[in-house]
């Protein structure tokens, strides 16, 4: 045996699986071999020490993080209307608060409106009705205008054509 | 090994009919040894909790995708083996990015190089070495050594959790041993 299959055997001599023969090759090969011998007692310490590690634990909050991952999980998978309904934030489900809220409101306002019907105002709808025919009417007619209805003179023009009309007021404004 | 009331088959069969405190006790029974198999991978604490509860989180939603053919624990490591691989391959890459970037813009940067062997070596910082020593074995060969002296499962088990040949698995581990074996020296001397 040489020290490159000493090497390969390692393993296998430290869990008993070597055969008679192979056993007696390598247990020879080891007293004649310092190095391999040395390397065969580094990997059995090395085998003791990797045992010994076994020091890590989880954190205190490990199973409060993990039980908030599964419930995380279990919402994300619902489907969106049952995701609505157990959307609990503060603790609170607001979809049935707003539907008790909505539902207080109706009650109270149906029975304001059917205990106190007479403060209610009588509606007369063929009086609106006329009325409001007669205020389009109004409010529609068009003007006439006629011509004669209007003095088309004006006092203060000068006629040009008729001056003594004009020389007869600056006598009198100079008579006064 | 704890004389439990219960294999974790039984457990697993119960919470699979619906009994919630069957899955708590698979929860108290294997949350420790899930975060000491998990942190020989990521070397870092929360991400390793949060590994594990990933883990544990996938035997409560898909607990009906297990059946007993194989062990319980080996359904377990093997969720949790890829979980944390994955993890690994994400944040192998988002450091590949960063250094491309490094290189780039800081030249002047360098990365620290673990492996000095002035530094003096010290007893009781076995630990920090065997984790800088396990990050330097290649995937393989660390995940059986994980599996086999610190998870101390069987090779059998190890065999159908990396689904690698039962010859495979014994070869790997003697080769992982050697290697590490071969990267604490380093450290020390």
């Amino acid at each position: 045996m040489n020290c490159s299959e000493f090497e390969n055997k390692i393993t296998a001599f430290i869990d008993g699986d070597l055969v008679k023969s192979k056993r007696t090759e390598f247990i020879s090969h080891r007293e004649k071999c310092s190095a391999c011998n040395q390397i065969l007692d580094d990997v059995k310490s090395l085998i003791q020490s990797l045992a010994k590690v076994n020091s890590i634990t989880t954190s205190a909050d490990f199973l409060t993080k993990l039980h908030s991952k599964i419930e995380k999980n279990k919402f994300a998978k619902l489907p969106l209307f049952k995701r609505i309904t157990n959307f609990t934030p503060f603790g609170f489900r607001p979809l049935y608060a707003t539907g008790f809220v909505l539902a207080l409101m109706a009650i109270v306002t149906t029975s304001f409106l059917l205990l106190t019907p007479d403060t209610l105002p009588k509606v007369d709808i063929s009086k609106i009705i006329t009325e409001n025919k007669n205020h389009i009417k109004q409010d529609f007619q068009q003007p006439v205008l006629f011509a004669a209805d209007y003095d088309t003179t004006d006092e203060d023009s000068i006629d040009i054509n008729n001056r003594s009309r004009f020389d007869d007021k600056i006598i009198m404004v100079n008579k006064k | 090994m704890p004389n439990y009331q219960f294999t974790d088959e039984e457990l697993i069969a119960k919470f699979q009919n619906g009994d919630v405190k069957a899955y708590n006790q698979l929860v108290y029974r294997y949350k420790d040894r899930l975060i000491n198999f998990v942190y020989r991978f990521m070397n870092d604490i929360d991400k390793s909790e949060d590994i594990v509860q990933d883990t544990l989180l996938k035997v409560y939603t898909h607990c009906q995708s297990y059946k007993e053919i194989a062990k319980f624990s080996t359904w377990l490591y093997t969720i949790a083996g890829n979980l944390a691989r994955t993890e690994l391959r994400k944040i192998k890459r988002r450091k590949t990015f960063t250094l491309t970037d490094l290189k780039r813009d800081n030249r002047e940067y360098e990365i620290p190089h673990i492996d000095d062997p002035s530094e003096s070596y010290d007893s009781s910082n076995f630990e920090s070495d065997l984790q800088r020593a396990l990050d330097l074995l290649p995937d393989d060969f660390r995940t059986m050594v994980i599996l086999r002296d610190i998870q101390e499962l069987s090779y059998e088990d190890i065999s159908k959790i990396v689904e690698v040949p039962l010859g495979t698995v014994k070869s790997r581990i003697n080769r992982g041993r050697l290697k590490l074996q071969h990267l604490l020296k380093k450290r020390r001397y």
